[in-house]
């Protein structure tokens, strides 16, 4: 059998790329983004002076720990409802914890002397374990995890948590809007505070262990359910799985940086065409591109300055990237149906 | 005998599709399940792979062990399962999906290759699953099952020939009877009279969600009998059985 092993095809002979090259490229756009990020600032190309040093440091961190967190939450997510398309957003925890941000922030200009940064933070989670639950509740048919309803439930809650948000934002005081329209739209902050980061850090870490160890499962929750079964994979305790750790990271990094879209969506699919289709590698490139992406996105962000008012919200610069890329994988997968 | 079914049922919603079903088998051999659409072919073979979400009772043991009860990996060694239609929804090679086989159990390298080798798949293996014909699909996932599960296992196949032409069949054929030689049991659900004619040992005829006949193949797949449970008149051509399904128009129906 050696020699039948020696020259069959290559697992990988799909691929656009060979897989030494493949991992180089992560590697160089990893170091890229990272050097990029730290040599910008406000005051242009130059690398930081140990004044400014802490503040890139920290933005950088704090990038890259949402931004591999999203693209590990993709991963998962992707595999649990089966669809390249399904993003962290998709759960509609992003917009569940802007709500509640943007509910803790109308008490504060009404008065509550219960909120405080901390308590912001404590509202972006309970608000994105809230849409959790209630896309959990309604996504279950007999008792067990449905993607399809699932998927549907998310794109519902996301939806009206959305439009309550904007009517929380019309009922604020126009003199603090400022700040919560600043983090909807997405902030990467050079100085996080501790908490946030620590906790995005060790959710991403347990995840990805996690994950790494059960990449053989998820290749196989790819397959149909009676399939998986007969592989011997519990589908349903693993999508339970899957829901839980996928929001944990989602709401992480919407705590960390704020909803920031497409980066979840984007990163797996550029990690697919890297290394192919195997969680094994996906559950750790994925992650690294999405560092490299959010990293990227807010160097590009620095760059490229608006007249008069700043610089470009985050968001809305992984929004410009991300959603060309989104409509170019619909329409191949629509070409493949057909 | 190494697979014994006792009053099996099955239900979808509250809807019976399986009755009390007892049957059993030995290794070593291949075994057609027939019957016509809705019989409860498939819900059969799906509830004793153990891969029926739904509501079921009976039991299912599999030498001498209740497989329902047995865990996850040491049944995924025992026993194989080919549903109907496979879904891969990643884009995988055909090679990566055969090596599924080792998602729990561990498999070697070499038992995947072997798979590979018996289904005639060695030019196909690098390529992306999605742009293969569906009965080269059905050979890549039936590679899978064959590297899953131990010689000696029982393999389970609902419909496999399908979306294949006469030279898959053949080949998937020969590879399903030296399997079988080898010491499995083969269940096969199969819609092809003449194929399951050819192909088994013994046959098991489902009707109305309750077995209607088992027993050796010349026993079961009796012409007469045939025709009126399929509604389809069927003549033997030398040892050949034939369903005669396009019947000429004679003299007076023109």
């Amino acid at each position: 059998m050696n020699g039948a092993v020696t020259s069959r095809p290559r697992a990988d002979a799909g691929r656009s790329i060979a897989r030494p090259a493949a991992w180089t490229v992560v590697v160089g756009l990893v170091c890229g983004a990272v050097v990029l990020r730290f040599m910008l600032g406000a005051s242009g190309w130059s690398w930081p002076g140990a004044e400014v040093m802490d503040l890139r440091v920290g933005a950088v961190a704090s990038a890259a720990l949402a931004g591999a967190s999203l693209g590990l939450s993709g991963v998962l997510l992707q595999a649990l409802l089966r669809n390249p398309l399904a993003s962290p957003f998709v759960l509609g925890l992003s917009s569940g914890a802007g709500l509640a941000v943007s509910m803790a922030a109308l008490a504060a200009s009404w008065g509550a002397s219960w909120v405080t940064a901390d308590g912001g933070m404590a509202a972006a989670s309970i608000g994105a374990a809230l849409a959790l639950l209630v896309v959990v509740a309604a996504g279950r048919r007999h008792g067990v995890i449905d993607p399809v309803t699932l998927l549907l439930a998310g794109v519902v809650v996301a939806s009206v948590a959305g439009a309550a948000t904007v009517l929380v934002q019309y009922l604020m005081p126009p003199s603090s809007r400022g700040d919560l329209m600043a983090w909807a739209m997405g902030r990467i902050p050079e100085l996080p505070e501790r908490l946030p980061l620590v906790m995005a850090a060790a959710s991403l870490i347990g995840v990805g262990a996690w994950s790494l160890a059960r990449a053989r499962w998820l290749d196989a929750a790819c397959t149909a359910d009676d399939e998986a079964a007969s592989l011997g994979v519990d589908l349903p305790g693993l999508r339970w799985r899957l829901v839980l750790l996928s929001g944990l990271l989602a709401g992480t990094s919407v705590v960390l940086c704020g909803p920031i879209a497409f980066v979840g969506f984007v990163a797996p699919h550029l990690a697919r065409l890297l290394l192919g289709a195997r969680h094994g590698a996906l559950v750790v490139v994925a992650p690294a591109l999405g560092a490299a992406l959010l990293i990227g996105a807010d160097a590009l962000r620095l760059a490229v300055p608006l007249p008069g008012t700043g610089r470009l919200p985050v968001a809305v610069v992984t929004a410009m990237l991300g959603g060309p890329v989104f409509l170019w994988v619909l329409r191949r997968r629509g070409g493949a149906r057909t | 005998m190494s697979l014994v079914i006792d009053g099996l049922s099955v239900w979808h919603g509250e809807h019976r599709v399986v009755n009390a079903v007892r049957a059993g088998a030995d290794g070593g051999r291949i075994v057609a399940v027939i019957g016509r659409n809705g019989s409860g072919k498939s819900s059969l073979v799906r509830a004793i792979a153990c891969v029926h979400g739904g509501r079921w009772s009976g039991s299912v043991q599999w030498k001498g062990r209740s497989l329902p009860t047995m865990a996850a990996a040491d049944r995924a060694r025992s026993v194989a399962y080919v549903a109907q239609r496979p879904i891969v929804a990643a884009d995988f090679t055909a090679r990566e999906v055969v090596e599924l086989a080792g998602s729990v159990v561990l498999r070697s390298a070499e038992q995947v290759e072997r798979a590979i080798d018996a289904l005639g798949l060695g030019d196909l293996a690098g390529r992306p699953f999605a742009s293969l014909s569906g009965g080269e699909q059905q050979r890549v996932v039936l590679a899978r099952a064959l590297a899953q599960h131990d010689l000696g296992g029982l393999l389970i196949l609902d419909e496999p020939f399908n979306a294949m032409d006469l030279a898959e069949q053949h080949r998937v054929a020969g590879a399903l009877q030296c399997l079988a030689a080898a010491g499995s049991l083969v269940l096969v659900v199969l819609h092809d009279l003449a194929l399951a004619d050819a192909l088994a040992h013994e046959v098991w005829w489902m009707e109305q969600g309750v077995l209607r006949a088992s027993g050796s193949r010349d026993d079961v797949l009796d012409a007469p009998s045939l025709a009126a449970g399929f509604g389809v008149a069927f003549e033997r051509v030398g040892a050949n059985l034939r369903p005669i399904v396009a019947p000429r128009c004679g003299p007076e129906a023109g």
